[in-house]
């Protein structure tokens, strides 16, 4: 099967919900390969996505419970945070502290903190972690060691019994690499696992205290070009 | 698939209603949320069958929505589906959370009529989405029965391909060709496109 067939049933898969993890991985080496402008990719990803999403039509409409509305519009539109909080935000989220050996600490791209010297750890490797879950995902990764971070910003909380946890795929085998919760929608976790061989991170929600494989999609992912 | 050009005025107006989410306009979100909940939630329900985690499930996706309207590429898709995969995605990961996951998959499947389709619906919808359910109704009833139950299992179950293969007795590349055949030809009659 060529690399297109076997995209395309993949493709047809996940976009139906249906695809494990292992496949998953799977899915993005071989997306990753081809590029992310590759039209035939694009194309299949598109068309999948879109007969998918009217599937959900076939079910019959159910009645809005009174006041369901009027709460999610309180929930999206929520008064401006208070001034301290702001910076706690702002902070936490434009900042990774890193130690370099004896030296010192360093800060990874700050945004809003003037002042503050910053620079980018010598051999800091940034992912983006993308994908159907809220918010903003990083890793900062130093392949070789066990000192990479996680940063999340405007997370979903998670369900009561359940923690967030991060895995680390070699080829199509994840491995577990850290559980974290957010705090108001902000995680800063070290992750204590060496990143290096790895081709992809992914997040995903389990039952607390973490699961050894992943029991549900992940709803962030990142590729890790090698280095 | 590009859309360059808004297929109906349906598409257009969804597209209006997320450009003035953009702009922060809460009547704009109200207007999406009036349109679609009613199906989303039929959808969540579907799936998780629970009614509070369904509830909760097209909150949330919604939320996304409000959160991030520039979420929604023009050229990719129509608004209706990038909003119902939004739903389905968190519905499908609810599923797989919860622990009596297998009980409810095997209690979705051993009922996977999704019921006659009824214009007296109690519910009121508009005569864009009913005619929709029925295109829709119509081309699983053309899959064959053994492509329309993969579908059944893997989107309104919520079951993944290995639970699928496992449940049936069948090795994973057959549900997965079986999957791949089914999204073709439902490509083609919704769509149009064979290929």
């Amino acid at each position: 099967m060529n690399d297109h067939a076997t995209i395309e049933e993949l493709i047809a898969v996940r976009s139906l919900g249906g695809l494990d993890a292992g496949d998953l991985a799977h899915l993005e080496e071989l997306m990753a390969a081809h590029g992310p402008g590759c039209p035939e990719c694009g194309r299949l990803r598109d068309q999948y996505a879109e007969v998918a999403g009217r599937l959900a039509f076939a079910v019959a409409p159910e009645e809005i419970p009174a006041g369901l509305e009027d709460r999610l519009v309180r929930r999206a539109i929520r008064p401006p945070a208070r001034r301290a909080s702001r910076r706690l935000v702002a902070g936490v989220a434009a900042a990774v502290i890193l130690l370099a050996g004896g030296v010192g600490g360093y800060l990874l791209a700050p945004r809003n903190s003037a002042g503050v010297p910053g620079g980018i750890l010598p051999h800091a490797h940034v992912v983006s972690l993308t994908g159907s879950g809220a918010g903003v995902m990083t890793l900062a990764l130093t392949p070789g060691t066990s000192r990479s971070y996680l940063i999340g910003t405007g997370l979903s909380p998670v369900p009561r019994g359940h923690v967030y946890e991060l895995w680390f795929f070699h080829g199509k085998t994840p491995l577990p690499a850290a559980t974290f919760t957010p705090t108001e929608g902000l995680a800063l976790v070290r992750v204590p696992v060496d990143a290096k061989g790895v081709s992809l991170a992914a997040v995903t929600i389990e039952r607390a205290p973490g699961a050894s494989k992943p029991t549900t999609q992940p709803i962030y992912t990142g590729r890790i070009s090698a280095s | 698939m590009r859309v360059d050009e808004p297929a109906d005025l349906s598409e257009a107006r969804d597209r209006d209603l997320i450009e003035r989410i953009r702009r922060g306009e809460e009547e704009a979100f109200r207007g999406l949320f009036r349109r679609y909940a009613p199906p989303a939630l039929g959808l969540a329900k579907r799936v998780v069958r629970e009614a509070h985690l369904a509830e909760e499930t097209v909150q949330e996706a919604f939320l996304s929505v409000w959160r991030n309207p520039g979420g929604f590429d023009p050229s990719r898709g129509s608004v209706r589906s990038w909003l119902m995969t939004a739903v389905h995605n968190r519905a499908v990961d609810a599923v797989r959370r919860e622990e009596a996951q297998r009980r409810r998959a095997e209690d979705a499947a051993a009922d996977p009529d999704l019921g006659p389709v009824d214009p007296g619906h109690s519910v009121v919808e508009e005569i864009g989405l009913f005619q929709e359910r029925v295109a829709v109704r119509e081309a699983l009833e053309k899959l064959p029965p053994e492509q329309r139950r993969v579908i059944e299992l893997m989107y309104f179950g919520g079951q993944s391909q290995s639970r699928i293969s496992e449940r049936l007795g069948l090795p994973l590349g057959t549900v997965k060709s079986r999957t791949l055949l089914a999204m073709r030809r439902l490509r083609a009659e919704l769509l149009g496109m064979e290929r």
